[in-house]
């Protein structure tokens, strides 16, 4: 899901670039009213989480890979805005360091997996849990069934646009005699190519990394679950 | 300082140090990396060509350990290393997000 540079267009990059911009200073403008500095050392490690399980990649025996990204995780205990900004800087550092994503595709990645992933994940995660999230005590596996339900559906809407990103590239940007200048799989070549992969298994992955993680968290500290009041 | 949260950073710490297994599980069953992210020398090998605008922006930055490393060492450094710079990072975005708060609206959540 990481889109490297070249793959997209600058009317796509830049669009993307301005859009993320502008969602980080929302982030900052809303994370400053509630954020504390207390809970630097968790933003630190819900980053460090997601940065870590991007690198186990999962086959498809005989095809491509994928891996889960904690969207849901760090949005069930840091709240959507700060790990929208966790994700985003563990992103960064894939591109940068790592060379996982491009630079000039950093905005649209940004916006696929930490906002539309965290914020869809969350959205649904809301829906189900109800108050099960802040209740805590015996509405535990309501809020891992939300949870896990949140995790398959954020790492699907991520995927599936950056399957649209790429599949417009063909459609937006031609060169002499047509040819694509940038990505040049159509959409009904990228649609399926993300979606089986994350549908059938890279979904259920991110799922299996939720539970199980926010299981332990439940068990652990219970008091880390993001209430919306608590940070 | 002490640590809070020890079994959470230990638990992050054993993740970090199984991901050696992110590469040896695909080679193991012979699966290919992720879909659509190929250079653009693999993107020709596949297709046939690579389009003129891929090309030239596909170099455009050359990552200090692009591909985290190579090998399995390479890899688990690298994990360890994007541990420390990405928690570093968060640390000190959260730190100065917050930083004002807590100076002077510290009484803001005491008031309520």
């Amino acid at each position: 899901m990481h889109i490297p540079d070249g793959y997209l267009g600058p009317e796509t990059y830049g669009s993307f670039w301005a859009a993320m911009l502008a969602l980080l200073y929302v982030a900052g403008r809303k994370l400053k009213k509630t954020l504390k500095a207390s809970d630097a050392p968790l933003l630190a490690l819900g980053a460090a989480a997601s940065f870590v399980v991007m690198m186990f990649n999962v086959p498809i025996a005989g095809g491509t890979s994928g891996h889960a990204t904690g969207a849901m995780l760090l949005a069930a205990v840091l709240g959507p805005w700060a790990a929208f900004v966790c994700m985003s800087i563990a992103l960064a550092v894939q591109a940068l360091v790592f060379g996982d994503g491009g630079i000039t595709s950093y905005g649209a990645n940004c916006f696929n997996m930490a906002f539309a992933g965290v914020f869809s994940a969350w959205a649904l995660y809301r829906l189900l849990a109800g108050r099960a999230a802040r209740a805590g005590k015996g509405k535990n596996k309501r809020t891992l069934f939300a949870a896990g339900c949140g995790a398959y559906f954020g790492i699907n809407v991520a995927a599936f646009l950056t399957a649209l990103e790429l599949g417009i590239q063909p459609i937006l940007e031609r060169g002499a005699g047509g040819r694509p200048l940038y990505n040049p799989f159509p959409l009904k070549v990228t649609i399926p190519a993300l979606m089986a992969g994350h549908l059938t298994l890279f979904g259920f992955v991110e799922v299996a990394f939720t539970v199980l993680g926010l299981a332990y968290i439940l068990k652990s500290h219970p008091e880390l679950v993001y209430t919306g009041e608590n940070r | 300082m002490r640590l809070k949260r020890k079994n959470l950073w230990t638990a992050l710490l054993i993740l970090a140090l199984l991901t050696p297994l992110g590469i040896w599980v695909p080679r193991f069953f012979g699966a290919e990396g992720a879909w659509g992210e190929w250079s653009w020398r693999e993107l020709e090998r596949l297709t046939g060509y690579a389009p003129a605008g891929l090309k030239r922006l596909n170099g455009l930055w050359k990552a200090p350990a692009a591909g985290y490393g190579k090998g399995y060492l390479g890899y688990l450094a690298s994990a360890l290393a994007g541990v420390l710079i990405v928690a570093a990072l968060s640390f000190a975005v959260g730190k100065l997000i917050a930083g004002r708060r807590d100076l002077n609206a510290g009484k803001r959540t005491r008031k309520k």
